[in-house]
């Protein structure tokens, strides 16, 4: 990020017949082409104009498409990459003027180990943490959903819980499916083990035939998530935002009340 | 390597050469202090900016940094 906190008012010659004062001020009510126009004159210019930032007591976090781990999907995926999660993490643990984050989910799933590496990010993170899901939640979305502190899903949104596959080249000995088996393993662990949700109640969800949708497993919406224990609340960013508020009052709280008693 | 997704596997793998390639041959990472901008390079130095990668909620306000505009790096 370049440093250029000094406002220098004007620019120094007239490069469009927009006059720059109130361009600067209002580039979002204007129209996109209008805006552009001011944009690449303040580009032009090296000049950003931004008061000197105050640094968010909560941050945000979007897993959004294929969560990538090992292996680099075809471009055509939008993918929510490792190599730049983790890193964030670690940057949030660190720093002490981040108090919450707010983990928001839209994805499809993707890397089992990556997804579960995530999850146990967050899950060790001693920040507070909420997630919300929107849209949709699946698969190795699930572990990311609940690993936090407290979780949402907004009313539309849905979750696809569903049994592992394997792809690409599958050699069909004994040893394959305990592989499997494990990886399954791990994600039901993971789930049950942070989540209102029973084991029994998760794995029936996963392997149920009858609700089958498109050979996939089982959707569950919104309410429905919250129902099975899996999720906490059913909310939107607001409720998210509040819940995080509380959080980070509830974890800045204790050694106060010590200093009490 | 395994992927736990809704999404079939030859709906993922299965690559459409003509959209695919172009758009990612050029796609360059650029780090901003703690802010990385995915952008595509463009002829003359230039980058549009297609996402931001940040935890700050606050760096998707910049105005200089809203997906579709160009930066100039020298």
């Amino acid at each position: 990020m370049k440093e250029n906190e000094t406002y220098t008012g004007e620019s120094p010659e007239p490069m469009t017949e927009n006059p720059p004062e109130p361009g600067l001020e209002q580039p979002i009510r204007q129209s996109p082409r209008k805006q552009k126009m001011v944009l690449e004159n303040l580009k032009s210019m090296g000049q950003m104009t931004t008061a000197t930032p105050v640094e968010s007591k909560i941050h945000t976090m979007i897993i959004v498409g294929q969560v990538e781990g090992h292996l680099i999907l075809p471009p055509k995926n939008k993918t929510t990459k490792y190599e730049h999660i983790i890193p964030q993490l670690v940057a949030i643990e660190q720093n002490p003027n981040i108090k919450g984050l707010l983990v928001i989910l839209n994805t499809v799933g993707g890397d089992v180990e990556a997804g579960l590496a995530i999850a146990e990010m967050l899950e060790s993170l001693s920040k507070a943490t909420v997630s919300l899901v929107l849209g949709g939640g699946h698969s190795i979305g699930v572990p990311i959903a609940i690993a936090t502190d407290y979780s949402f899903i907004a009313e539309t949104a849905t979750m696809t819980i569903h049994p592992l596959r394997l792809t690409g080249l599958v050699i069909g000995v004994p040893q394959t499916y305990e592989y499997l088996d494990k990886m399954q393993d791990r994600v039901i662990k993971f789930v049950t083990s942070h989540s209102k949700i029973s084991e029994d109640k998760f794995r029936e969800l996963m392997f149920r035939t009858g609700d089958l949708v498109r050979d996939i497993g089982t959707v569950l919406v919104g309410k429905d998530a919250v129902n099975y224990g899996l999720i906490d609340e059913v909310g939107g960013i607001s409720q998210a935002i509040k819940k995080l508020n509380e959080l980070i009052e509830l974890k800045s709280q204790p050694p106060r009340k010590e200093h009490q008693q | 390597m395994m992927l736990y997704t809704i999404i079939p596997s030859e709906a993922i793998f299965d690559s459409e050469p003509e959209t695919g390639l172009t758009e990612n041959s050029s796609e360059v990472e650029i780090k901003q202090g703690s802010v990385s901008l995915l952008t595509q390079a463009l002829p003359g130095g230039q980058y549009k900016i297609n996402r931001i990668i940040s935890t700050d909620p606050q760096d998707y306000l910049k105005p200089e940094w809203q997906p579709g505009s160009i930066m100039n790096l020298f």
